[in-house]
């Protein structure tokens, strides 16, 4: 019998420990086969988890004996008994599901703020780590959401990594995205860089998404909601695995899993890592990737686990910055393949826009049962970001596909090496145009601790603390001086005459840093078939910057103080079990969310803003959910209010001296219906369902705004800003999505599986404050579309190993469609700047257990 | 189930119809891509052979005018493949004749001509060129048109000389066309005052005319009349000996033209080009210039407007796109873009002559970098919107 390991779910902020732990195999009566995704949950608590892939599970108790319920959509519920004696690890065996039963429930487990079917009052997607391994294929993190509503996922340029999301209408900057309970967002800008984790996809155990306010107690900027991303944590078995797959393009990937178990002295290890590398779709987006995955865990005693988990995802991939009009990519040979932002130099391949980045997330968890009802979970973590985008400054342009010098002929390749002639040629005088990398890095450091207080069976109150430090530092470098012997830079005024080399900085040089200091505490009931929950939290975020560049060394002005803004959040709402098969939510909140650092800090120099506004974001939701054994519905009304959204306008008085105004009243109100369907048709046919209607739009004008001086006179009165936006829907997401579904079992382990994804009243993306003038016509609808995606799954057995070959089809049908677009300066088809989405992609694979 | 198979069908209704999404823009972009010609840039010099297909007599156009009018069709023809937005710098000729003598008189001022006025009875010479006007209209009272009077004279300017310049008679009016003097006939080579042929004339002409303007600045284009004689047979019987078998020296008017390092004889054509462009298929005279922004431009820009526009100056500098969102703070309006284009033509073309026009792209960020075009047209100085 393989060695099991005694942890807990460490990397968590939620209230379990190990009295001991259980393991076993779930499996499917009908088959005799394992299955993966059951739920399984110590009755009358929120302790639980789900099984893996083969089935297998191993759930920490914290009572010496117990009752495991096991539960699976289309499965007669099971419930176990079991003792443990402190620090055992028990076996519960093989539990065998039968089919067709009672009513069911799908549970998740409690940690890192997600949410419970049933229970936490907020609309939810869980996607499995079945369905992650089996359908990710080439797609990125927020792909795997797309039949998902009220999401709406795109590739945009289409390079390796990158990936947009938008939920409820939505970007990044207002989804909150937690890996393993700690935050990523940019601490400066809110967005959320896909790329970072692009290989994190091999790791996650599990992905979900909370739509609209969400579970989190912790401030975060779910606007339009928060995606959990849960990675593997310790494997409990020796073992581990082995995959490869290719792809379209020259797609290549392989990686590996390999887990110690647990030691006699209590120590445990999991490593795994991949590459990923090819090309891609499009034209120049050659990339190369790797992920890594480390846990060292050790169980200092009964009351203490420490677990140490770093992963990260190195990555350099060429991009497609530019976005082009329909005409250039039906003019293009390349057709919507075309990319205008790489080009040849002494006959390599050179992506000018490129983006590299590595950010390390190292945490440290410590798990602490202080008594039988108090339990503290607290995790320190660190992230070092270092990477950016390459880019072209100087006198050949290298972005234009027609009309252009360095083009041998209209769309085609970018020709570097007559660059590189013609700086050669410059001499003494210095490059006329080279390469630069603007780099982002960053250090975070953080530190998220909870308290969690059982005060009777039905009242449990949590508190905590979310401290973090963030210095991020932009400069740009020089990456290749193309031939030329130096780069003049006169942006420094501490060095005005610069004879920059590569590796020199060049245009610009500053920090910013960003102070958080939060708190939150919640309070939750549960009794019967009533559960509710208030929570509060209170953020105060600190911004300073310090510029090397535009200000003298020693000059006071170099460095801000630092600018502090705070902002509060409340929510609460309830869930009513009203039968076994029905229950009901509601949710309801409202947030200030702090501006950020650019609104602060204006025009790139130490400007301060102080009187920045925060915005106010105020939700409603109601939730209705319908379970039997073999049918799962959920419907969704929601209605969030996003007011005074970042408005900021510098207008110049009479003297020329320059005033900033914090314009209010830019709102938008994002409201829809959200129906997702689950049905079990057959003991081997499952169909999937889903569609969300929205209605984003802006919600009024701002008319005649006049900006007054100090002495109270108005500077703008004969030019007043006028933003006219009432009833312009918001762009850049699309607002009806549709999705249908089927995983049919062939043959005996042989799974065919197919999803229609379907978009429609996607509007261009536009600047709302530039609709300056009156009845201008909307933004520009891009035609709705459907893809078809398909999927086939074998497993069998290779000598005595488990084995998977796995392949999907992406847009089987080859469907050309915009998936992002922005609008023009007609409003239309013609005039809009665009991507189109991957034509026909595939990626076939395998993957050995040992 | 009813109901279920009822969902399907509106599933598989919208995928029908979804597969081809972009099936109707790409068909109405496709279609007028292929009604798309090709775009040329073309410079051409019309050959004798254009002319004679223009069904032209001689090879060159009477005016500009005509020109302009028969050329867009000669483009047409000639370039069947160019279509709209293409550009053709066309160089051809204009018939442009300047007078010379059909019939010559030839004559030796004498002693008795000075007499018989007061002005210069005295010194016997003429001092001022009035004088000689006057002396012209009285002794040639009925001259035909076209007459060139070969005049020999004597003429005070600190000294006395003997000049001979011609004389010629247009529309009743007297031009002077400067003549060679003894001494300069000698200088060319000749032991007579007269060249020995026509050919050697126009060989030595050039050279003459030449060293005759070398301290004045002269432009590529200026056309210069001379006055050369030649012993030749006397078929107008000049000298009045009633023989027109025998010799006499006869005198000649030829133009010369500057072509900027040297004279050659003027054909009566004046060499002209013209940008035409193609609208819409359609060719038409037209100036306009296309021009994309270089990276140097929009620095220059930045440098230029730093004082006036700090915010957005810097970031077109550093961004070399002009960020045209009305809500940034450095955003560019139409108005400042107008202002930005003016350096950075005036810095192209600081010459620009008025009415010349010019199509500026250059890359904007609207949230992301895309090409914006302005059309411009020189009025007053400055670069305006060309409506």
């Amino acid at each position: 019998m393989r060695k099991l390991l005694a942890l807990a779910l460490f990397l968590t902020t939620a209230t379990i420990f190990a009295q001991g732990t259980l393991t076993g195999t779930v499996m499917d009566s009908d088959m005799n086969a394992p299955l993966p995704g059951a739920t399984v949950m110590v009755v009358g608590t929120n302790n639980g988890t789900t099984t893996d892939f083969d089935g297998k599970f191993t759930l920490n108790v914290k009572s010496a004996s117990g009752t495991v319920e096991i539960s699976f959509i289309g499965f007669e519920k099971k419930a176990v008994q079991f003792s443990v004696a402190n620090g055992e690890t028990k076996s519960l065996g093989s539990i065998v599901l039968n089919a067709d039963a009672n009513a069911l429930d799908e549970i998740v487990v409690t940690s890192f703020s997600l949410a419970i079917d049933r229970k936490t009052p907020v609309a939810v997607s869980t996607i499995s780590a079945e369905k992650i391994e089996t359908k990710i294929g080439n797609q990125e993190f927020p792909e795997i959401l797309k039949s998902t509503p009220g999401v709406y996922a795109t590739k945009s340029g289409g390079g390796f990594g990158d990936a947009e999301l938008r939920l409820r209408g939505f970007n990044s900057e207002n989804i909150a995205v937690m890996i393993n309970g700690v935050p990523v967002n940019d601490m400066e800008n809110g967005r959320v860089y896909w790329s970072n984790w692009a290989g994190l996809t091999d790791v996650t155990r599990t992905m979900q998404v909370q739509r609209g306010l969400g579970a989190s107690k912790v401030a975060v900027p779910s606007i339009g909601g928060t995606v959990n991303i849960v990675t593997k944590s310790t494997d409990m078995e020796e073992g581990g695995n082995v995959f490869g797959s290719v792809g379209n393009d020259g797609l290549q990937k392989f990686g590996f899993t390999v887990a110690t178990g647990k030691s006699d002295n209590g120590w445990a290890a999991t490593v795994a890592a991949s590459k990923t590398s090819g090309e891609r779709f499009a034209d120049g987006l050659q990339f190369e990737g790797y992920s890594y995955f480390v846990n060292v865990a050790k169980e200092i005693n009964e009351n203490h686990l420490l677990s140490l988990s770093a992963f990260g995802a190195p990555q350099r991939h060429g991009q497609r910055e530019t976005r082009y009009s329909i005409e250039d990519y039906q003019r293009s040979d390349r057709g919507i393949k075309f990319n205008g932002d790489w080009g040849y130099k002494n006959g390599e391949v050179v992506n000018v826009q490129d983006n590299f980045y590595h950010k390390p997330q190292i945490s440290l968890n410590h798990y602490w049962n202080i008594s039988d009802k108090t339990d503290l979970s607290t995790a320190a973590y660190v992230s070092f970001g270092t990477g950016g985008g390459g880019g072209y400054t100087g006198a050949a342009n290298l972005r234009n596909a027609t009309n252009n010098p360095y083009r041998n002929a209209d769309y085609q390749p970018l020709q570097l090496d007559r660059v590189v002639a013609q700086n050669v040629a410059r001499g003494a005088d210095g490059a006329g145009t080279i390469l630069y990398d603007s780099r982002n890095d960053h250090n975070w450091y953080g530190a998220l601790s909870t308290l969690t207080h059982r005060l009777n069976d039905e009242i449990e109150i949590m508190g905590g603390l979310d401290l973090r430090y963030y210095k991020g530092k932009h400069f740009r470098e020089v990456k290749d001086l193309l031939g030329g012997q130096y780069w003049a830079d006169d942006s420094n005024v501490n060095n005005p005459t610069k004879l920059s080399q590569v590796g020199d900085k060049m245009a610009y040089y500053n920090d910013g840093i960003v102070l958080w200091e939060g708190g939150f505490a919640q309070a939750e009931y549960s009794k019967n078939d009533l559960s509710a929950f208030v929570s509060a939290s209170a953020s105060n975020t600190s911004y300073k910057r310090k510029d090397y560049f535009l200000y003298e060394d020693g000059s006071p002005e170099q460095e801000t103080d630092f600018a502090n803004f705070f902002g509060f959040g409340v929510k609460g709402g309830a869930n009513y079990n009203l039968t076994a098969k029905s229950n009901f939510f509601a949710n309801i909140g409202y947030f200030e969310k702090a501006p950020f650092f650019n609104t602060v800090y204006l025009n790139n120099r130490n400007e301060l803003n102080a009187d920045a506004e925060n915005q106010k974001i105020f939700s409603v939701e109601l939730g209705y959910g319908f379970r039997t054994s073999d049918f799962r519905a959920n419907v969704n009304v929601y209605r969030t209010t996003w007011s005074d959204r970042t408005f900021t306008q510098q207008v110049r008085s009479q003297s020329s001296e320059i005033f900033t105004a914090n314009i209010l009243g830019v709102d938008a109100i994002h409201s829809g219906v959200e129906i997702d369907l689950d049905w079990k048709a057959t003991d081997k046919l499952t169909l999937t369902g889903m569609a969300s209607i929205g209605d984003y739009k802006w919600a009024n004008d701002v008319t005649g705004v006049v900006i007054f001086d100090d002495n109270n006179q108005p500077i703008n009165a004969d030019n007043p800003i006028n933003v006219f936006i009432k009833d312009t829907p918001v762009g850049d997401a699309a607002q009806t999505t549709m999705a249908l579904g089927f995983n049919y079992e062939v043959f005996p382990r042989t799974y065919l599986r197919g999803d229609f994804n379907y978009n429609d009243r996607y509007y261009a993306d536009f600047e709302p404050t530039n609709r300056t003038v009156d009845n201008l016509p909307e933004p520009w609808e891009a035609p709705s579309y459907g893809l078809f995606d398909f999927g086939l799954t074998h497993k069998f057995e290779f000598g005595p190993f488990d084995a998977t070959l796995n392949a999907n089809l992406f847009n089987a049908f080859d469907t050309e469609y915009i998936a992002d677009a922005q609008d023009g300066r007609n409003f239309d088809a013609n005039t809009a700047s665009v991507w189109y989405g991957f034509g026909r992609t595939y990626t076939v694979g395998a993957k050995i257990k040992f | 189930m009813k109901n279920t198979f009822y969902y399907l069908a509106i599933f598989l209704g919208l995928a029908l119809t979804s597969c081809e999404p972009m099936e109707d823009i790409h068909d109405e972009i496709n279609s007028k891509l292929d009604n798309e010609r090709a775009i040329g840039d073309l410079s051409y010099t019309l050959t004798e052979d254009d002319y004679d297909d223009l069904g032209l007599d001689f090879p060159n156009f009477n005016s500009i005018d005509d020109a302009k009018s028969l050329l867009p069709g000669f483009l047409a023809d000639k370039y069947p493949n160019y279509g709209a937005k293409s550009s053709a710098n066309l160089t051809f000729d204009i018939y442009a004749p300047k007078t010379t003598e059909k019939f010559l008189k030839v004559y030796t001022v004498k002693t008795e001509d000075y007499d018989a006025y007061p002005a210069t009875e005295k010194f016997d010479n003429f001092d001022n060129e009035s004088q000689i006007y006057t002396f012209l209209n009285d002794k040639f009272p009925d001259l035909e048109n076209r007459t060139l009077v070969s005049l020999t004279y004597k003429f005070y300017d600190g000294s006395v000389k003997t000049l001979n310049n011609g004389f010629l008679y247009v529309n009743g009016e007297f031009t002077k066309i400067e003549g060679l003097t003894d001494a300069e006939y000698n200088m060319a080579g000749e032991s007579f005052p007269n060249f020995s042929t026509a050919d050697e004339a126009l060989a030595k002409l050039p050279i003459f005319l030449k060293e005759k303007y070398k301290y004045e600045l002269l432009q590529a284009g200026d056309i210069k009349p001379i006055m050369y004689k030649l012993y030749t047979t006397d078929v107008q019987d000049v000298d009045g000996d009633g023989s027109v078998t025998d010799r006499a020296t006869y005198s000649y008017v030829k133009y010369f033209i500057y072509d900027g390092t040297n004279f050659t004889p003027y054909n009566n054509t004046l060499s002209q080009s013209l940008q035409f462009g193609n609208i819409d298929g359609v060719w038409i005279p037209d100036n306009t210039i296309r021009y994309s922004l270089a990276g140097s431009d929009y620095s220059l820009v930045g440098g230029e407007l730093s004082a006036t526009y700090p915010g957005p100056a810097g970031n077109v500098a550093q961004f070399q796109s002009f960020d045209v969102r009305a809500s940034s703070g450095n955003y560019w309006s139409p108005t400042m873009l107008v202002e930005a284009m003016n350096i950075v033509l005036d810095n192209l073309m600081p010459n620009a002559e008025e009415g010349q026009q010019y199509v500026v792209t250059f890359a904007v960020y609207n949230g992301s970098v895309v090409n914006q075009e302005l059309s411009l047209i020189k009025e007053g100085g400055v670069w305006v919107l060309n409506q």
